[in-house]
C-alpha cells in the first residue's frame, strides 16, 4: 500500500505539479556567466597584422615528449631500439618525423648498393653482393657490356679460319683415326673375300665374292675346310670389329676433350680481354673480383651458349632458351644509392605487401611452366631502407596478411630474407630460389593511433621486444597566451605550406578559439593539423570569392558554418523530428519520472547534440534498477555500468535498515540504436528520485554527467555539443527565459559555446548551470530542497530525500506483507 | 624460248640408316626445291641381307654385341626400319617445295637408274661403320659411275649460310646456272671461281638479282686443290674436276654432270 497518497506530502507535489505546462519561475542563481561560455584569444599577444609576418614553425609544437623520443630512438644504434610513433590521426606525425629525419644530419654512414648475382654452383641460392654507393649500376652495365661484346666476340673467333682450321683438323684426325681402323678392318676383310654388310638394324660380315655376297646354298655347298676357315675369319673380323667399336667412345672422348681444350683456348683471349677491363674497374671490391673470377671460370666452362645458332622449327625457340642462359651472366641490381650520398635513405612505404616489405621472387611462364632465376627477385621497402630509416603505417601493415610476422623475423634475425608468400600459403610448388640474405641495418618507425598500439602491447608481447621507443605525440597543448602566439606561427606555417592567403589578427584569433573548440577545452588548443587545415583551405576558398587578398574573420567564420551546413542534414532531420512533435521531447513544465537527457552523435568526425526524453516508473520489488536498453541488448557496456551505479546509489543512501524492496525500469524513450557511455547516468538518477518522490521534474531544462555512488556528478564529453543541440530545440520552439541546461561542474572548463548560444545567456534568455552532486541537481530540476539527514538520522519528510525513503520503506513493507500472506497460504495448502 | 639453265628432273636419295644423318636431308630438299627437281627418297631393302640369315652360326652386330639372327627377323627390321625412314624423311623433307616421294627399293640399283638430268644424293654417314659398310660404297662408286649429277652432303653440316662457291672454268659451264638457281631465291651471293666473268655471265647475274665476284683457286693436276676449311653455304663444280669422291668436306658440294648442258 502506498502510504504517501494519504500523507501532507501530497499537497506538496500537487503544488509543483504543472498539468498545464505552463512557465515556470525561472532560477538563475548559479548559472554560468557569458564570459565563462568562451573563452576568447588573448588578442595583446597576437602582435601582427598578418600572419605573414610570422616566422614559420614546424608540427613539433608541443611536442616535447615525442620530440625528446624521436632524437633518442633514430640515434641510438642497438638492435630492437625501432620506434613506434602514437597520436591521433590528423597530427601530421609522418610528415613531421620524415621533415625531422631529413634535416636533421645522420651520424649513419651512407648504405652501399646491394647486387644480386648468378650462383654458378648453386643457382638456387643466388649470391648478394655489397658495392659502394652508385657503383651497382656500373657493374650491371660493365657485365652487360662484357657479354655483348662477347657474344660478338665469341663467334666470330669462332667462324674465324684459323679456329676452323684447327677444329678441322682435330676432326679429321679423329676421323681419320675411325676411318683407318674401319678401313683396315675392310681391307682384311677384303683379302679374306669378306665383307662388312649392313642389315636394318646391325651389321654383318659374309664372304663375298667378284663383290657380290655369296649365297648361303653356295656357302654350303664349300668343301668342309673352306666353310671352316670362312668362319674363323668371320668369328676373327668379328672380334676386331667389336674391339673397334669398343674403342669408338673413348676416341669419341678424346676427341671432345680436344675440341673443348681449343674452344677454351680460343675463347680465353676474348674472356680475358673483357673480364681484365671488368676486374681493373672494381679491383676496390674484393668480393666483385671473387665474383669476376667465378664468371671468368664460368664462361671458359660454357662458351658453346655463345656459338650455338640451331635452325630450323625449334631455332628461335631454342635460340631465346640460350639468350636466357647467357642472361645468367648479367646482374640484378637490388638496391642503388645516389654515389657520394651521405645521407641514410628514409623510405615510406604505404602498401606493406609482405612482397613490397621483404622483397619478391617473381616468376615468369615459359612453355606453361612457372620459371625463375636470380634477376628475377625485387628488392622490398627493408632493401631500400636498409642503412636508414622505414617509415610505416602500423594499420596498413597489421592488415596486410604476413607482413607484421616478417618485419619481426626480420628485426630478429637481423637480415634480410625474401620470402615467397605463395609458398607460405602452399600455392605453388615451382622450385623457387633461397637467395642469399642481406645484413639489415635498419631504424624502422612505425605510426598509429594510440588503441592501435595499447592493442598491439596487450596481445603481442614481442612489441617490446622490436620497438622499445615510444613517441607519443600530444593531442593539444596548454593554451596561454604564449601558447598562442605560437600555435598562430604553427598556422602560418599551414598557410604557407598550402599556399594559402595569410589571416588577419581577426581572423587568427577565431581559428584559435576553433582550435579551442577542437581540443574540447577551452584552455587547451589542438595539436591536430589535418583539421585546422581543412578550414584553413575553405576559408582561403571564400577569401578568394570574396576578393580579399587576406583571410579575414568572416572567411572563417563561414568556413566553418559551411563545414556544419554541409554535415548537417541528420542534424537538421533529427530537429525537424522533435519540432513536429515525432520525437517527444518537452521543454516546457515538469513532469515526475520525465527528464531531458543529452547524446552526442558523431558522423565522419562532424558531431551534434540532441535531447533524449529518458523516463522511469517504479514499483514494489527485488531492489532491482532495470535499464531497458541493456534488456534489449541495445545499451553498452559502459551504459549498463552507470545504470548499476545508480542501484549502489539508492542502496548506500536511503533504508539503510530495510531490505530494497524497489523494481525502477528506465528507458530513453525514441531510442532506437544503441546507448553508450555514462554521461546520462545522473539525468537517469533524476529521474529515478523523481519517480520515487514522486515530485515532478522541469522539463525546460536538460542533464548531462555521470554520477558516481556517492551521488557526485563527474565530467562527460561533447558538452559543447550536447548544449547547444538542445539549445536548438528551445531557440526553435522559442526561449522562455527559464531554460537551460544542467552540466558537471568539471566541464565548465570545456566550455566553448557557439556565439548565438552565448548571446541568449547573455540576455538570460538561457542558461548554463555547474553541477557538482545530484542534491544540486535535483533541487534545481524540482525546485525542492533535496534534504539532508537530521540529527535522528532521518531525512525530513518535506525534501525529496525524504520523500524518497519514504517510498521505499512503503515498497518494503509492501513486499513483506506480501511474503506473509503467500506463506501463509503455503501453510495451509 | 630458249631456256638458259640445266634442267634437273629429279633427286635422288638413299635413305639413312642412322637418324642421325636424317640432319641432311633438309638441306637437300631445300636445294631440290630451288633446283625445281623432286626429291625421290628411296628405302633400299637389300635382299641378299636377308639371306644371311641361312649362314651357319649367323650374327649380327647390333646394340654393341654380336647376337644370333633370323631371317623372320631380319625381314621384321627391315619392316620397321622402312617405316622409320618413310617417317623422317617426310619429316626432314617437310617445308620445301622439293615435292618428296618415298619408295621402297628392293634392289641397291638406285645409281643405276639416274640419267643425266638426275642428281644423286651421298650422305656421308656420320657413324664411321656406316661408311665402311659394302653397301655405302657400292653405292658411291655406282653413282660415281653413273652419269648423273652428284649431291655430297658431309657428315658435319658447319653453316648453312654463306655464298655459294662454283669452280668453272667455262663461262657456258652448267654449273653457272644451277649457282644462280640456288642464289636468286635465296640472297646468297655468288663467288665464281674460274679464268674470266664474261659480261653475258655478268648481266645474268645483275638480272637475277645475284651478287657475283670473282675467286681464285689452286689446281693440282687438272683437279681443284681444295681448301682446309671452305667457307660457303654450297661448292658447285663440274664432276670432270672431281672424277672420284673427294676425302673430305666441310659444305655440301653439288657435282654437276659433265653430261648436262645448258640449253
Amino acid at each position: 500500500m502506498d502510504t504517501d497518497q494519504h500523507s501532507p506530502l501530497s499537497e506538496l507535489r500537487s503544488s509543483l505539479a504543472d498539468p498545464g505546462g505552463g512557465p515556470v519561475d525561472a532560477q538563475p542563481s548559479g548559472a554560468l556567466s557569458p564570459q565563462q561560455l568562451y573563452r576568447r584569444a588573448d588578442a595583446s599577444a597576437l602582435n601582427f597584422k598578418t600572419t605573414a609576418e610570422l616566422a614559420p614553425l614546424d608540427g613539433l609544437v608541443g611536442q616535447e615528449r615525442a620530440l625528446g623520443a624521436l632524437q633518442f630512438g633514430t640515434r641510438i644504434r642497438k638492435s630492437g631500439f625501432n620506434l613506434f610513433v602514437i597520436g591521433s590521426a590528423g597530427t601530421q606525425m609522418l610528415e613531421v618525423v620524415e621533415s625531422m629525419l631529413r634535416s636533421t644530419p645522420s651520424d649513419r654512414p651512407a648504405p652501399g648498393d646491394w647486387v644480386y648475382v648468378n650462383n654458378f654452383e648453386e643457382p638456387r641460392r643466388p649470391i648478394a653482393i655489397q658495392l659502394p654507393p652508385g657503383r651497382s649500376m656500373a657493374l650491371r652495365d660493365t657485365m652487360k657490356h662484357v657479354i655483348d661484346d662477347l657474344k660478338v666476340a665469341l663467334p666470330a673467333l669462332f667462324e674465324s679460319e684459323d679456329y676452323q682450321a684447327r677444329h678441322a683438323a682435330i676432326d679429321q684426325t679423329f676421323q681419320a683415326k675411325q676411318g683407318e681402323a674401319f678401313s683396315k678392318l675392310g681391307e682384311e676383310a677384303a683379302s679374306a673375300n669378306m665383307a662388312l654388310l649392313r642389315t636394318p638394324m646391325g651389321f654383318m660380315i659374309a664372304p663375298v665374292r667378284d663383290g657380290k655376297v655369296v649365297p648361303p646354298d653356295e656357302f654350303n655347298a664349300w668343301p668342309e675346310p673352306d666353310r671352316k676357315a670362312a668362319q674363323e675369319t668371320i668369328e676373327r673380323l668379328q672380334n676386331e670389329l667389336e674391339q673397334i667399336v669398343r674403342h669408338i667412345p673413348g676416341w669419341e672422348r678424346e676427341h671432345r676433350d680436344e675440341i673443348q681444350k681449343l674452344d677454351q683456348k680460343t675463347a680465353l683471349a676474348a674472356i680475358d680481354q673483357n673480364m681484365t677491363e671488368a676486374r681493373q674497374k672494381f679491383s676496390d671490391v674484393p668480393r666483385v673480383v671473387e665474383y669476376l673470377d667465378t664468371v671468368r671460370g664460368d664462361l671458359i666452362e660454357n662458351t658453346a651458349l655463345f656459338l650455338s645458332r640451331p635452325q630450323g622449327e625449334l631455332g628461335p625457340a631454342v635460340n631465346a632458351a640460350l639468350a636466357e642462359t647467357s642472361d645468367r651472366y648479367l646482374v640484378n641490381v637490388l638496391v642503388c644509392h645516389p654515389p657520394k650520398s651521405d645521407s641514410a635513405p628514409i623510405v615510406q612505404e604505404f602498401h606493406p605487401t609482405l612482397a613490397n616489405l621483404v622483397g619478391s621472387v617473381e616468376y615468369i611462364s615459359q612453355n606453361g611452366f612457372l620459371v625463375t632465376n636470380f634477376r628475377l627477385i625485387k628488392a622490398g621497402a627493408i632493401h631500400r631502407a636498409n642503412g636508414g630509416f622505414l617509415l610505416l603505417d602500423a594499420r596498413h601493415l597489421l592488415s596486410e596478411a604476413f607482413s607484421w610476422q616478417a618485419l619481426k623475423r626480420t628485426l630478429r634475425q637481423r637480415e634480410i630474407r625474401v620470402e615467397d608468400v605463395a609458398r607460405f600459403l602452399g600455392i605453388t610448388s615451382t622450385v623457387s630460389l633461397e637467395p642469399d640474405p642481406i645484413p639489415l641495418d635498419l631504424k624502422v618507425i612505425i605510426f598509429g593511433d594510440r588503441l592501435l598500439y595499447y592493442l598491439l602491447s596487450a596481445y603481442d608481447p614481442e612489441i617490446a621486444e622490436f620497438f622499445k621507443v615510444v613517441a607519443d605525440f600530444e593531442d593539444d597543448l596548454d593554451r596561454t597566451a604564449e601558447s598562442e602566439a605560437v600555435h598562430v606561427r604553427l598556422v602560418a606555417s599551414l598557410l604557407a605550406k598550402e599556399d594559402l592567403r595569410p589571416l588577419d589578427r581577426d581572423s587568427a584569433a577565431l581559428v584559435l578559439e576553433h582550435a579551442a573548440r577542437l581540443a574540447d577545452d577551452s584552455g587547451k588548443l589542438t595539436l591536430l593539423t589535418d583539421r585546422l587545415k581543412d578550414i584553413l583551405v575553405e576559408a582561403d576558398f571564400w577569401a578568394r570569392e570574396a576578393n580579399h587578398s587576406v583571410i579575414t574573420r568572416g572567411d572563417v567564420r563561414r568556413a566553418l558554418d559551411e563545414n556544419v551546413r554541409r554535415m548537417s542534414r541528420i542534424r537538421d532531420r533529427s530537429r525537424e523530428a522533435i519540432l513536429h512533435d515525432i520525437a517527444l521531447i518537452d521543454t516546457t513544465g515538469r513532469r515526475a519520472g520525465q527528464v531531458n537527457g543529452l547524446s552526442v552523435l558523431e558522423l565522419s568526425g562532424y558531431r551534434f547534440g540532441r535531447p533524449t526524453r529518458i523516463t522511469c516508473r517504479v514499483r514494489p520489488g527485488s531492489g532491482k534498477v532495470v535499464d531497458i536498453e541493456r534488456e534489449v541488448e541495445l545499451g553498452g557496456a559502459i551504459h549498463s555500468k552507470g545504470v548499476l551505479i545508480l542501484s549502489g546509489f539508492l542502496a548506500g543512501r536511503y533504508a539503510l535498515d530495510v531490505p530494497m524492496s524497489l523494481f525502477a525500469s528506465l528507458v530513453f524513450e525514441q531510442s532506437y540504436g544503441g546507448v553508450e557511455g555514462d554521461s546520462a547516468s545522473s539525468a537517469e538518477l533524476y529521474s529515478l528520485m523523481s519517480a520515487l518522490s514522486d515530485v515532478p521534474l522541469r522539463q525546460d531544462l536538460a542533464v548531462t554527467g555521470s554520477v558516481n555512488q556517492r551521488g557526485e556528478i563527474q565530467a562527460i564529453g561533447g558538452v559543447n555539443e550536447k548544449i547547444e543541440g538542445f539549445f536548438d530545440i528551445c531557440a526553435a520552439r522559442g526561449l522562455t527565459a527559464t531554460q537551460g541546461v544542467l552540466i558537471p561542474k568539471s566541464n565548465v572548463q570545456h566550455l566553448m559555446l557557439r556565439q548565438d548560444v552565448i548571446d541568449a545567456c547573455a540576455e538570460r534568455k538561457f542558461f548554463i548551470y555547474p553541477i557538482e552532486t545530484v542534491d544540486e541537481g535535483i533541487s534545481l530540476l524540482t525546485g525542492c530542497e533535496a534534504g539532508t539527514r537530521g540529527p535522528d538520522g532521518a531525512y525530513s519528510a518535506e525534501t525529496i530525500n525524504g520523500l524518497i525513503e519514504a517510498r521505499l520503506r512503503s515498497f518494503a513493507r509492501v513486499l513483506e506483507h506480501s511474503q506473509r500472506a503467500r506463506s501463509h497460504e503455503q501453510d495451509e495448502t | 624460248m630458249s631456256k638458259t639453265k640445266p634442267d634437273l628432273r629429279r633427286m635422288l636419295l638413299r635413305l639413312p640408316h642412322n637418324r642421325q644423318d636424317y640432319a641432311a636431308i633438309m638441306v637437300i630438299s631445300e636445294l631440290a626445291g630451288l633446283l625445281g627437281a623432286d626429291l625421290v627418297g628411296t628405302y633400299v631393302e637389300d635382299l641378299t641381307v636377308h639371306e644371311l640369315a641361312s649362314f651357319p652360326n649367323a650374327r649380327e652386330f647390333r646394340a654393341g654385341n654380336w647376337q644370333p639372327v633370323s631371317a623372320r627377323q631380319l625381314a621384321r627390321d627391315a619392316a620397321l626400319a622402312a617405316q622409320d625412314a618413310e617417317r623422317l624423311f617426310f619429316k626432314s623433307a617437310a617445308g620445301h617445295r622439293s615435292n618428296p616421294l618415298f619408295r621402297i627399293a628392293k634392289t641397291s640399283a638406285l645409281s643405276q637408274e639416274a640419267l643425266a638430268d638426275d642428281i644423286i644424293a651421298v650422305i656421308d654417314p656420320k657413324n664411321p661403320i656406316e661408311r665402311a659398310t659394302h653397301q655405302f660404297n657400292q653405292f658411291v662408286r655406282t653413282a660415281f659411275s653413273s652419269d648423273a649429277s652428284i649431291l655430297l652432303m658431309p657428315s658435319r653440316i658447319r653453316d648453312a649460310s654463306g655464298p655459294i662457291i662454283v669452280f668453272a672454268t667455262d663461262p657456258n659451264d652448267p654449273s653457272v646456272d644451277t649457282a644462280l638457281d640456288v642464289a636468286g631465291p635465296t640472297g646468297a651471293g655468288i663467288i665464281l671461281v674460274a679464268p674470266e666473268m664474261s659480261n653475258e655471265l655478268r648481266k645474268k647475274a645483275q638480272d637475277r638479282g645475284v651478287g657475283l665476284s670473282l675467286g681464285q683457286a689452286a689446281f693440282r693436276n687438272e683437279e681443284i686443290l681444295l681448301p682446309p676449311v671452305t667457307t660457303g653455304s654450297l661448292l658447285i663444280m663440274n664432276r670432270r674436276y672431281v672424277p672420284n669422291r673427294p676425302r673430305s668436306l666441310q659444305i655440301p658440294t653439288l657435282l654437276i654432270s659433265a653430261k648436262l648442258r645448258t640449253v
